[in-house]
């Protein structure tokens, strides 16, 4: 997933999951249940559909039973991997082309005036170049699932007579049981004189298909057949202790789009913090004075606070301490919001940058939310935040 | 903080609904121009409305030399039923979208909340979903579909990565940031 903190200008305020990671502080999920900030690596993801980069078609999984991994109507190039075009000749046949680098099925002799016609062309002569590596993927596949099925028997029958003894005193190695590495894999390979490098099974039983794809599109050549269109996934986003969403997703009536039915941010639920002026204390430029701005993003009062993180902490990952953080708490009340003004609040905080290599402070901040629905309190737990100049 | 960019006021028109269009930019066609407003076109922008109708929405901002051109067809007209003609097909661009210096941009539909890097080339017919970022150098061929929440980049541009859910909220508060930011010299 893409990282906005590699785009953002300077200075910046990052927030410090528990994992460690620095986040943006809209890029940061909150879990009402556990009362605590997240970044995307701290929630799990459930697949909610599968759909079509290019024609959007969309699967969904919990309708469909036998789902495919690729698009049964779009391919790429196998050269530049670019996705391919219709194309109607002079004679009117039809086929594939890329507008990118002239990529043509009609090289290969995939053309037909019919055009469905053209996809069971290309269908065909997959299972004819892969047909004996298919075979033998089927055979070992129906070999291991053989022995699972048997150790699943007898582990039932030990049980049943409370006898304890070790797999390896039982079982003898046998080569079923040998799992073969990469290197083994390349030396089979190699037997059998195939062209292609690098290979990796895809495998959809479903279906009954297997299909190796290349990773080297620079030794391609145009003999090559065109590549299905993989299909990307949108995800749920779900809490990894208590396993409550964070971000759920709703299809509209009538339309390929998908809308967020419950979406927890933790943007939506925290003061929003921003550096503002920066400038020095002193001639001999030791203390930065540095103000901080602070906003309410939220449609609820808030009472947050302030305190600094152990010297420890700041000796080991070489942050500032910052000199006068305010000590009351401070507060956004309900009652003064409109619609267009955003409540607003600033202090100054003072850096001592003596001997310092890198201008980078660090302070923690707790809030309370007073949620008006539910009439709950809401106490967030401690967030760090990093901010750099 | 957002760095205060200052203008001279001589140097751009700025119109009711606050529109600032640089007096350097090149722009034709306006009777089939619509913009929604609060609009910045900087130096050397080319916009074509002469060919086709343009539609812009709010809060976008075009850097410098950018030519943004509507895209066309083949196909047959009333004038002429036998011979295909070039026709020309409208251009949308929907609002908060940020389009970097050097590009060039032929698209259809480009959706809301995208950015544009720098010297890109968008061909005809290509459909830019919401919340997507096309990288700087990347070149899209033509009948392109980005979908949302997406990154596309390279030469041809190719699907690289997702984008977060926050990508509406963080483009919005860029943009009319930085419109905010974009004041008249004193």
């Amino acid at each position: 997933m893409f990282q906005f903190k590699k785009i953002a200008k300077l200075p910046l305020i990052l927030i410090q999951c528990e994992c460690g990671r620095e986040f943006l502080q809209e890029e940061m999920y909150c879990c009402l249940s556990c009362q605590n900030s997240m970044c995307r690596y701290c929630t799990s993801n459930e697949i909610f559909c599968y759909y079509c980069r290019n024609c959007g078609d969309v699967q969904i999984t919990s309708e469909t039973s036998n789902l495919t991994v690729n698009c049964s109507s779009c391919f790429e190039c196998p050269v530049c991997k670019n996705v391919l075009r219709r194309q109607i000749d002079t004679e009117k046949n039809y086929g594939f082309t890329c507008s990118y680098c002239f990529y043509t099925t009609r090289s290969i002799g995939v053309t037909d005036p019919n055009f469905q016609q053209v996809y069971t062309k290309i269908n065909n002569a997959y299972k004819q170049e892969y047909e004996a590596e298919y075979k033998d993927f089927q055979d070992q596949y129906n070999r291991i699932k053989s022995i699972e099925n048997n150790n699943f028997l007898i582990k039932k029958q030990q049980k049943n007579k409370h006898v304890l003894k070790s797999l390896t005193q039982s079982w003898t190695k046998s080569e079923a049981l040998i799992h073969y590495s990469n290197a083994d894999i390349d030396k089979m390979t190699k037997e059998k004189n195939l062209k292609v490098v690098l290979q990796r099974y895809n495998l959809d039983l479903n279906n009954k298909q297997v299909e190796l794809q290349d990773f080297n599109p620079s030794q391609q050549t145009s003999t090559q057949l065109p590549i299905p269109l993989g299909l990307l996934s949108r995800k749920n986003r779900k809490c990894r202790k208590c396993q409550k969403l964070i971000f759920t997703l709703q299809p509209e009536k009538n339309s390929k789009k998908f809308a967020y039915s419950v979406q927890n941010l933790h943007y939506d639920h925290a003061p929003y913090l921003q550096v503002g002026k920066v400038s020095y204390v002193n001639k001999e430029k030791t203390e930065l004075s540095v103000v901080i701005q602070m906003f309410n993003k939220t449609k609820n009062a808030m009472e947050y606070s302030f305190s600094p993180l152990d010297q420890q902490i700041l000796e080991q990952y070489k942050l500032l301490t910052v000199k006068n953080l305010p000590s009351p708490t401070f507060t956004f009340n309900n009652d003064n919001i409109e619609s267009d003004v955003q409540q607003y609040q600033k202090f100054e905080a003072i850096l001592i940058i003596k001997d310092a290599t890198k201008i980078q402070f660090a302070f923690s901040v707790s809030a309370k939310i007073k949620m008006p629905m539910d009439q709950q309190q809401l106490n967030y737990n401690v967030n760090v935040y990093i901010g750099t100049l | 903080m957002d760095s205060i960019i200052q203008y001279d006021k001589s140097e751009f028109h700025e119109t009711s609904s606050g529109i600032k269009i640089s007096k350097k930019s090149i722009i034709k066609g306006t009777e089939q121009i619509n913009v929604s407003g609060r609009c910045i076109f900087f130096n050397d922008v080319i916009l074509r409305g002469d060919l086709a109708k343009v539609s812009i929405g709010k809060y976008l901002v075009v850097h410098e030399k950018v030519t943004l051109k509507p895209s066309y067809t083949y196909g047959y007209t009333k004038e002429s039923p036998t011979k295909k003609v070039i026709k020309f097909l409208p251009l949308m661009i929907s609002d908060y979208v940020e389009i970097e210096s050097s590009s060039i941009i032929q698209a259809t539909k480009i959706g809301t909340c995208t950015s544009i890097g720098k010297n890109c080339y968008i061909s005809h017919r290509c459909v830019i979903g919401e919340n997507s970022i096309i990288l700087d150098d990347s070149i899209l061929p033509p009948d392109t579909v980005v979908p949302a929440n997406s990154v596309f980049g390279g030469r041809p541009a190719v699907y690289i990565a997702e984008t977060p859910e926050s990508t509406a909220i963080i483009q919005k508060q860029k943009l009319v940031n930085f419109y905010k930011n974009f004041v008249p010299k004193s």
